[in-house]
């Protein structure tokens, strides 16, 4: 499997390769446009202190000649008192045919709808993410993004098309013990990480192996307005050089995004859903000898009466939202999370809103509590 | 059956469901659409983009810049290079 994989990597390379030379060679135009978005928050947790928060994300988009496209995303963040900068993505394509494009570098992970698509702020219904999906807090069962080489595209069938990517990328590391880390029974190469043991590291962007994660995403069109999506990842996860290094993780995911305006209920809808199952396999190492098995899920909806004559109301969307995410029994951690939030956004323009959101969170570890949050957030889209 | 073979037989049991659904609102869809090759720009602008988040206005971006606007949206919503023509096409028009 590992021959094929270095194989299909090579061919993809040199197509590559040979692409960006005879695009080179050909009469080209070079366009740029600076894009992005930013937002702000106002968070107040219950018994905790009300805060301000705030970031941005420049993306920078070339375009040269007909088949060469380049696309960078920075993120500035405040967190923990400092700034933070990093690099969401930063990929080069090349329109091979008018169904595919291949793609190296940096990428949103294509393996779900949620990431790729719809996380920036001003096209987020609600003020943060599922639980479950990267970024921001809390564990997570996907990657924001992989670290490789993808083809993707659409095919269209009569009234119809199916999307497809498909990647190969460093893919994530397991999280070990301290104890194991330290006294040098398993070598993962992510000596620094202190995120939880049996969970995965995302960032491993010196592969901790010479095994490439292999995934992608297959989406229909089953009427114009809805799109069903199935995702797959495949990894080993250990280090190469411990004995975790055939540790395999699977993960499937399962979207769902259904958008229709009603001239009978003056409005828009706006449906999202998104399954996630995530299952590492249980290794006799320490804290790891459990029947490692994730999943999380959310479904959303959202109505805008964007119809009616009133231009208040016009404007505003009401939008609910549940999410879930279960995590092993056994494992270092092990709560697992519910939580229902009721969001009220005013858009002031189709790229900026005003969101309102009250969240209730309930944690189910060794005993239950509750949690609530309001959330205030100006997001903008430019 | 080892724990392995049972989460393959798990994780393949949920795509076959899903695969069978898919297919099944599929081939609904394909009864009650128009033909994707005869879909205007127009149309096409209206079906993908608000598909994901509202709808940027034409005036909003000069024609050079729809350009590169949609071919960024060429890969984040996994356009045919046709469908991204011909949305390119309607904007500048009614731009």
């Amino acid at each position: 499997m590992s021959k094929l994989r270095f194989v299909l990597v090579s061919a993809l390379l040199i197509i590559f390769s040979v692409s960006i030379a005879q695009a080179q060679n050909s009469k080209q135009r070079t366009n740029f446009l600076l894009s992005g978005f930013g937002y702000t928050n106002f968070e107040k947790a219950q018994d905790g202190i009300s805060s301000f928060n705030s970031g941005f994300s420049p993306i920078f988009l070339w375009k040269s000649g007909e088949r060469l496209f380049f696309e960078g995303e920075a993120e500035f963040e405040l967190e923990d008192g400092a700034t933070n900068a990093g690099l969401e993505y930063a990929q080069m394509f090349y329109s091979l045919n008018n169904n595919m494009q291949v793609g190296v570098g940096k990428f949103l992970n294509p393996n779900n709808l949620f990431m790729e698509r719809l996380h920036p702020t001003w096209i987020n219904r609600l003020p943060n993410n599922p639980l479950g999906v990267s970024g921001h807090g809390g564990v997570a069962l996907l990657a924001t993004a992989q670290l490789g080489m993808q083809i993707k595209g659409a095919v269209p069938l009569k009234s119809s098309k199916f999307t497809y990517a498909l990647y190969i990328s460093n893919g994530p590391a397991i999280n070990i013990s301290e104890a194991a880390r330290d006294s040098g029974a398993v070598a993962d190469g992510h000596g620094e990480s202190a995120a939880a043991p049996g969970t995965l590291d995302f960032s491993n962007y010196n592969d901790n192996n010479n095994n490439k994660a292999f995934g992608g995403r297959i989406g229909l069109f089953p009427l114009p307005q809805l799109e069903i999506g199935l995702g797959f990842e495949i990894a080993n996860v250990g280090g190469e050089a411990s004995p975790l290094v055939d540790l395999q993780a699977i993960t499937n995911v399962f979207d769902l995004s259904y958008t229709r305006a009603s001239s009978l209920l003056k409005g828009q809808f706006d449906i999202r859903s998104q399954f996630i199952s995530l299952t590492i396999d249980k290794s006799d190492e320490e804290q790891l000898n459990y029947k490692n098995e994730s999943s999380s899920g959310y479904g959303q909806i959202a109505y805008r009466p964007n119809k009616i004559a009133n231009r208040l109301l016009k404007n505003c969307e009401f939008v609910f939202r549940y999410d879930y995410l279960d995590l092993p029994e056994f494992a270092y951690l092990n709560s697992d999370l519910q939580r229902t939030t009721f969001g009220l956004n005013y858009w002031l323009a189709p790229n900026s809103a005003i969101k309102f959101a009250f969240e209730n969170k309930t944690i189910k570890g060794h005993e239950e509590e509750t949690e609530s949050m309001f959330i205030t957030q100006f997001a903008l889209g430019f | 059956m080892n724990g392995k073979t049972e989460r393959r037989l798990k994780s393949s049991s949920l795509i076959a469901g899903g695969i069978f659904l898919i297919f099944i609102l599929f081939i609904i869809g394909c009864a009650t659409t128009m033909p994707q090759k005869q879909k205007t720009g127009a149309m096409l602008w209206g079906e993908n983009c608000n598909r994901c988040h509202n709808v940027r206005t034409p005036s909003e971006f000069e024609d050079a810049q729809w350009d590169v606007v949609v071919s960024h949206m060429r890969t984040r919503a996994n356009l045919t290079a046709n469908e991204a023509e011909k949305i390119v096409g309607f904007l500048k028009v009614a731009n």
